[in-house]
């Protein structure tokens, strides 16, 4: 019970946070939002069924120039384009996932950097993207504050969606089936997982989400181009994000979003170009360190201290 | 729960809170003696080396600014700040910064970033919160195609850009018949392709080669051998300084002739001549200004002082890019001066009616917000850049020898 109160506390903070803050802490959260929608979908594909994902971003990507082409060029108003990007996003999964899922390792890792690039290049050539010149979204009519709200919620709503998306799978057999694939997938088909279906079901659930966030961004930011939103960088992101959290935890990814968002934003606040510098020891010594990610120190579960710390170095003989 | 999760909770939420504080109360100074400038520019990330060149002429603009005097509104001087954060190179990431300058470090106008697109991005917050950004480093028409109103550009429109070159071209003995264009697949290069074929096909040319390459391209074996049969007896190439290198590296190697090569970004400046040594030589480039100019100036006395206190300072020579910067904080002052006040929908206003002399050379804008004006042709001639068209201080050498007969 205790349990559920802390998080339905924060939950009432989220809610009322915009209210007493300026437009950029807005801005800034909708984008730890953001962030913390992507990385726990990445989470979904990468820590719950183990097949590490390099091209998440390109449901990124989908769902905001789905979002674009339907709003710029289709004229559609943003509640219809907003699912849309999320179920466009959910059928590539599916598509790229029948034939992409069946590699493993390292080679499902290369197949989906490369679709990402491939989409890229898509987008880069097509007439209806714009092609690299970039396309103009049409801006949500409302006053400024009011913009603000309208983004933060939707990105808040979308968060909980996939919170609870995930927190309902882990409880069905669909969540222990997917576990199972990670822990041995020959297994997993041997006693009965439709293996092919899980994984593709996963994927194209993690698709959904990652589409969803994109579709706001766009919204958001009033321009695309392909370049920024198909970039590499996002997914490793996503992924040093999840993995900083906690991969394969509920709130991990979450909460690695929310510490790597804050922490980075202070230090290039106060260090204009040596900040990549600083951030980067900051994630290898919490890699080394805690490489069940900071969930762990944070809820308590594990006891934080110097023991601790030896028996993560010694175990992953560093 | 037990008692150790509550204070680990405990001791991270305290930790964060912390730094979320740290974050929305940043040190400000609290005089309001100043007129504050904000400015979201790449510091690291892929655009990091064109953006200090803004960085640097803005901070050149705000010493010389503040010697003046400052800028004078309703009869007293303040002296001006600029708060600059660095965007990553990323368009959302500069946005975001651009609502932090606005909200967070109330700045009173804002000096652009680098590149189109992060632009655009940028120029969206401004228009959201009626807040004039001048910039200096954007040339898409794109960025001025929606009528926001609150965004204003000293480099001139991309699709200009070879203008002046094509016309240089109708001088030429003899003269030449046929172009080939390559273009860069990103927006500016885009806009100069385009807008390069439509003046030369005005102009009477055929353009027997107009082709798109990926800005991340380089390797042009395939577009050089084309060219090698066609046989154009000019290319125009739409370039970054990677690519520009990249090619006439390639063009030498395959053997590939051009009695006349132009590129947009490159042959002005310094890191270009000196990776490619002789090779350069004879090459054409663009600019909507060059070192050669001499322009009445407005902060500085004119160009050459400009130049010299610049290279003063930074010990390097600046181009184009810093000219424009320059230009942005000369429009800026005497907008406000004109304005008589920091009001933001008076100040633009001001800056719409600009008619200004700069070491940058003469400011007007067009009703869209983009600057009007023209670009020069210049050639390297002896490990030197020089102005050839119009009147400039050396005249063009056409056409260029074979590589397989320079020295």
């Amino acid at each position: 019970m205790k349990k559920i109160s802390v998080y339905l506390i924060l939950l009432l903070i989220a809610i009322i946070l915009p209210f007493f803050s300026n437009n950029f802490i807005i801005r800034f959260v909708t984008t730890i939002f953001m962030f913390g929608i992507m990385a726990s979908a990445w989470n979904i594909i990468g820590g719950y069924t183990g097949y590490a994902s390099f091209g998440n971003v390109v449901f990124f990507g989908i769902g905001a120039y789905i979002t674009a082409i339907l709003m710029e060029k289709g004229g559609m108003p943003f509640y219809l384009a907003f699912p849309a990007a999320g179920i466009g996003a959910a059928i590539f999964g599916i598509l790229i996932g029948l034939p992409v899922l069946r590699l493993r390792g390292h080679y499902f890792a290369i197949a989906t950097l490369g679709v990402a690039e491939a989409v890229k290049a898509l987008v880069d050539n097509l007439e209806i993207t714009e092609g690299n010149s970039g396309i103009y979204v049409p801006t949500l009519n409302l006053p400024v504050k009011g913009q603000y709200y309208f983004y933060y919620f939707m990105m808040l709503a979308t968060l909980i969606g996939i919170i609870l998306t995930t927190i309902f799978i882990l409880r069905r057999k669909f969540g222990y089936g997917i576990i199972a694939i990670r822990e041995d997938e020959d297994a997993a088909n041997a006693v009965g997982i439709n293996t092919t279906l899980f994984k593709t079901t996963a994927f194209a659930l993690s698709g959904f989400f990652t589409g969803l966030a994109g579709s706001i961004y766009a919204y958001q930011l009033g321009f695309l181009k392909p370049e920024p939103v198909f970039t590499v960088q996002t997914t490793v992101k996503m992924i040093v994000m999840a993995v900083f959290g906690g991969i394969g935890t509920i709130f991990g990814p979450l909460l690695g979003a929310f510490t790597i968002e804050v922490i980075s934003q202070i230090l290039s606040n106060y260090f204009l170009v040596i900040h990549t510098l600083f951030f980067g020891v900051i994630v290898i010594l919490a890699i080394i360190f805690t490489p069940q990610g900071i969930i762990d120190i944070v809820t308590g579960r594990k006891k934080f201290g110097m023991a601790y710390l030896m028996e993560n170095i010694r175990k992953h003989r560093i | 729960m037990t008692n150790r999760v509550k204070c680990y909770l405990r001791v991270y939420l305290f930790l964060m809170v912390t730094l979320s504080l740290i974050l929305s109360f940043p040190i400000v100074s609290y005089a309001k003696d100043v007129i504050k400038f904000g400015c979201a520019i790449a510091f690291t990330g892929k655009y990091s080396r064109e953006g200090k060149l803004y960085v640097d002429s803005y901070k050149l603009a705000m010493e010389q600014i503040n010697k003046m005097g400052g800028i004078k509104v309703g009869g007293k001087s303040y002296p001006i700040e600029i708060k600059f954060y660095d965007d990553k190179s990323s368009d959302s990431e500069s946005a975001k910064l651009v609502e932090k300058l606005i909200t967070q470090d109330k700045v009173d106008l804002l000096l652009g970033p680098y590149t189109s697109w992060i632009t655009i991005a940028n120029s969206l917050v401004a228009q959201r919160y009626k807040i004039p950004m001048i910039e200096g480093g954007g040339a898409s028409s794109k960025i001025f195609s929606r009528g926001n109103k609150y965004i204003f550009g000293t480099l001139p429109a991309a699709g200009q850009y070879f203008k002046s070159t094509i016309e240089m071209l109708t001088t030429f003995k003899p003269k030449p018949k046929t172009i080939a264009i390559l273009y860069a697949d990103d927006k500016f290069n885009i806009m100069v392709g385009k807008g390069a074929k439509k003046t030369a096909e005005k102009l009477g040319f055929k353009v027997v080669y107009f082709e798109k390459y990926s800005s991340e391209n380089t390797d042009f074996t395939t577009m050089l051998t084309k060219l090698k049969s066609i046989k154009p007896d000019a290319v125009l190439v739409g370039s970054h300084l990677g690519t520009g290198i990249n090619l006439l590296h390639q063009a030498k190697e395959l053997d590939v002739n051009f009695p006349f090569i132009s590129l947009t970004v490159g042959p002005s400046e310094a890191n270009f001549r000196k990776s490619l040594g002789k090779d350069a030589e004879y090459v054409f480039g663009v600019a909507s200004w060059s070192l050669q100019m001499n322009f009445k100036g407005y902060l500085f006395k004119d160009t050459k002082e400009f130049i010299k206190m610049f290279k003063e300072k930074y010990g390097y020579d600046p181009d184009y890019h810093n000219a424009s910067g320059i230009a942005v904080l000369a429009v800026f002052k005497d907008a406000i001066q004109r304005a008589n006040t920091l009001n933001p929908e008076k100040v633009r206003d001001a800056i719409a009616k600009t008619s200004l002399d700069t070491i940058y050379g003469h400011v007007e804008f067009n009703p869209n917000g983009q600057i009007k004006g023209t670009s020069v042709a210049l050639q390297i001639q002896g490990g030197e850049i020089y102005q050839v068209y119009p009147k400039g201080s050396r005249k063009p050498i056409y056409p260029a020898p074979p590589w397989k007969k320079r020295k």
